[in-house]
């Protein structure tokens, strides 16, 4: 039984289930099919292909390239996300024109013989009902940007795709709210690394063993540990996040970005704002460390054995070999 | 070989799809919507296959190789007289009312068609090859009966055959999709409370974990719409969906609001004039054969030998005549409100042509050729007091395209059963 389960990949029970599956589907299939196989069959896979390899690709990229169009044209004005109201109106008017398209372009031929309807409507309907989807949408967002220039704290897009925030909104300090495109745009690339190219890849660096490595500190002296940052791609399960539980509104919080929380704030509420604290008790890791007592200063370092220096400040000798002639 | 595995191209790669809020738990709720909306269709639909009686006669059978596809026929009751109208209506409503869910469903979940490793065994491959049935069969479904609905019959041989045979093999996918799916949807719809997703906004919308399930995007773009966003959009195209064409069937005021329904028009005939399903002229059945020279021929088979008896329309308005206050109901999911029907009861009929319990009668129509020129009734439809063949309707005469001079109609029976332009009843004891 194990191996089976080894070998299958699921309990026996599953084999059993997918057998009467394919049972009743083969009996009904055997019924449907002998009247035009191919063209059924035709049928079945371009429902599928039709669907999930053509329509739903189209307007993935039209609802991309409608953002795209609007990403380098920031608004004069603070604006609101306007995305959905374009994509609703036109993804409601696309799906009765997917349902009604035979009516709407008058593809049934034997509709008025049969039923003595009219097939001239539909077209109107259906434009006059896009009409009232486009204008409903319209007036919508226009409530919805007029509430919030008036208001005092409106959040200042500087726009960018589909109006949506470019900069981080008052409250959170160091969640920026994914800007568009770049993905965890804090986390990807140091730029503080190419400042450092002599370090790893010297061998004197054998000479002071007492040297302790501190990967990250040595590189990155200044960066603590975001704690919300490392854990952000692997994030098991957040049901406080969406309320925020951790973020409280300090404004003060803005001058510490990189310590999340002061419990003992509470108990100097007459200090305001602990410039000069002597203890942090909960100051960074990086802090506690002694610092670097033995490292001598890189001047004193003497030069490479094997490498020779390259003379400074002096001309070439002689001419290179193709002025020679050689 | 082993890198291409590892690391495949395009939309193979889980980090292709970025959507922040696709994931379990949004593809959960619409698995939920359609869980409880599709055996609601597929019942529906068994049983406007049930109406037709397709075991009562061949004429009546629209699909003769059922085989143990037809095991839970019976005989279509009379009683209430609108049921026809309120399952079919259902069925059909309730079918385009899905379509923007079904949409929003197969979008959520198109990550799984570009699984990697496509099969990682024999348990994973029998597991698509099953989805392919579900799919696929869904949206063949869908399609045939949208477009049949606006009669425009492209699709490769008879709507009944290929609805009916179809819906079974999309329902394998189902019932083998549901109870392998049941757990990961409960265990999904469990993750996130539904109360903290309706209040949170764009600005409070985080993708779900990328541990949640393959669902779930491990590269996350911004959100530019919030998961109660999605709901409300998929609800708003069901809910237009509905006020659009639902007219059609429930009638009343909101029939001025079935835009895009096929039969959402006012008629333009006299006043209380109502819709029809196929007229005269497609019937072929012109004014001289519906003239004075038209009789109604009774035949039974009590007798040796037929007897026959033959009448003018004259002749039958001198009978018996009964008002009968009943609906017309189409395979279409289109419906008119009751109509005042005037006409000899069938089992009136009956008596005269000497059988006083008939077990079924054949009735045939003018009409050449073409689909439902003629119908069997069952013994329970003849003796229903309301089961007429109608002479007039709402206090005139039958249109031509309303059956003149003579027509069946019998409560919560299927429009086409209720045959227009009759010209013979057989009936059989």
């Amino acid at each position: 039984m194990r191996w089976f389960t080894r070998w299958y990949g699921a309990n026996p029970l599953h084999l059993l289930t997918m057998l009467g599956c394919f049972a009743l589907a083969g009996y009904a299939a055997d019924k449907l099919l002998p009247h035009h196989p191919i063209a059924i069959l035709e049928w079945l896979v371009g429902a599928v292909v039709g669907h999930d390899l053509i329509l739903m690709p189209l307007y993935t990229l039209a609802d991309r390239s409608a953002m795209a169009v609007f990403r380098h044209r920031p608004p004069r004005l603070p604006t609101v996300p306007w995305i959905n109201y374009v994509r609703v109106p036109v993804a409601l008017s696309g799906m009765l024109l997917l349902i009604w398209f035979p009516l709407i372009f008058r593809l049934p031929s034997r509709f008025t013989l049969l039923t003595s309807l009219p097939l001239d409507p539909y077209l109107w309907h259906w434009l006059a009902v896009t009409g009232a989807l486009f204008l409903l949408s319209a007036v919508a967002f226009a409530l919805r940007l007029s509430l919030a220039r008036g208001r005092r704290e409106a959040p200042r897009h500087a726009g960018g795709a589909a109006g949506l925030p470019q900069r981080v909104p008052a409250g959170y300090p160091e969640q920026p709210r994914y800007p568009e495109g770049a993905r965890y745009p804090e986390q990807p690339r140091y730029p503080e690394r190419e400042r450092y190219p002599e370090q790893p890849r010297y061998p004197e660096r054998e000479r002071y063993p007492e040297q302790p490595r501190y990967p990250e500190r040595g590189r990155y002296p200044e960066q603590p540990r975001y704690p919300e940052r490392g854990r952000y791609p692997e994030q098991p399960r957040y049901p406080e996040r969406g309320r925020y539980p951790e973020q409280p509104r300090y404004p003060e919080r803005e001058r510490y970005p990189e310590q999340p929380r002061y419990p003992e704030r509470g108990r100097y509420p007459e200090r305001g704002r602990y410039p000069e604290q002597p203890p942090y008790p909960l100051r960074p890791r990086y802090l506690e460390r002694p610092p670097y007592p033995e490292q001598p200063p890189y001047p004193e370092r003497p030069p490479h054995p094997e490498r020779p220096q390259p003379a400074r400040n002096e001309p070439d000798s002689g001419p290179s070999w193709w002025e020679r002639g050689v | 070989m082993s890198s291409f595995m590892s690391d495949p191209p395009g939309p193979f790669r889980r980090s292709f799809w970025r959507s922040p809020i696709r994931g379990p738990w949004l593809t959960s709720v619409f698995g939920l919507i359609l869980l409880g909306s599709i055996p609601v269709l597929f019942v529906t639909g068994l049983l406007s296959y049930a109406a037709y009686n397709p075991d009562l006669s061949p004429v009546n059978d629209t699909t003769p190789g059922k085989g143990l596809l037809g095991f839970y026929l019976f005989s279509w009751p009379t009683h209430p007289i609108s049921l026809y109208r309120i399952t079919q209506g259902v069925h059909v409503t309730l079918g385009l009312v899905l379509v923007p869910i079904l949409l929003f469903k197969l979008w959520s979940v198109l990550p799984k068609l570009f699984e990697w490793p496509p099969l990682r065994n024999p348990a994973h491959a029998l597991e698509r090859l099953s989805l392919f049935a579900l799919v696929g069969g869904a949206v063949f479904e869908f399609v045939t009966g949208i477009l049949n609905i606006q009669t425009y019959y492209k699709f490769p041989g008879s709507f009944y055959t290929l609805h009916f045979y179809g819906a079974w093999v999309f329902i394998a996918g189902f019932v083998v999709h549901v109870p392998l799916k049941l757990p990961t949807m409960i265990r999904a719809l469990r993750s996130r409370s539904l109360i903290t997703e309706m209040r949170a906004n764009l600005a409070q919308t985080r993708p779900e974990p990328p541990d949640a399930g393959y669902l779930a995007p491990v590269e996350p773009d911004a959100p530019t719409i919030s998961r109660r966003g999605v709901l409300a959009f998929a609800g708003a195209g069901s809910a237009l969906i509905a006020l659009l064409s639902a007219g059609q069937s429930i009638g009343g005021p909101l029939r001025r609001f079935a835009l895009l329904a096929p039969h959402g028009q006012e008629v333009s005939g006299p006043d209380g004039d109502f819709q029809i399903n196929k007229t005269a002229a497609s019937a072929g059945v012109n004014a001289a054969e519906t003239g004075p020279s038209w009789r109604l021929t009774l035949v039974s088979d009590v007798q040796s030998g037929d007897t026959r008896t033959k009448l003018s329309r004259a002749d039958l308005l001198g009978l018996e005549q009964h008002t009968a206050s009943l609906p017309i109901a189409c395979v279409e999911g289109w419906s008119t409100d009751n109509q005042e029907w005037t006409g000899i009861r069938l089992s009136d009929l009956a008596r005269m042509a000497g059988v006083p319990s008939p077990s079924s009668v054949l009735v045939q129509s003018l009409q050449h050729g073409g689909g439902f020129s003629q119908a069997v009734l069952s013994a329970g439809q003849i003796m229903a007091p309301d089961s007429l063949l109608a002479l007039r309707v709402n206090g005139a005469d039958l249109t031509l395209d309303h059956g003149y001079p003579a027509r069946v109609i019998v409560p919560a029976c299927p429009g086409v059963h209720c045959t227009k332009w009759v010209t013979v009843m057989a009936f059989r004891s």
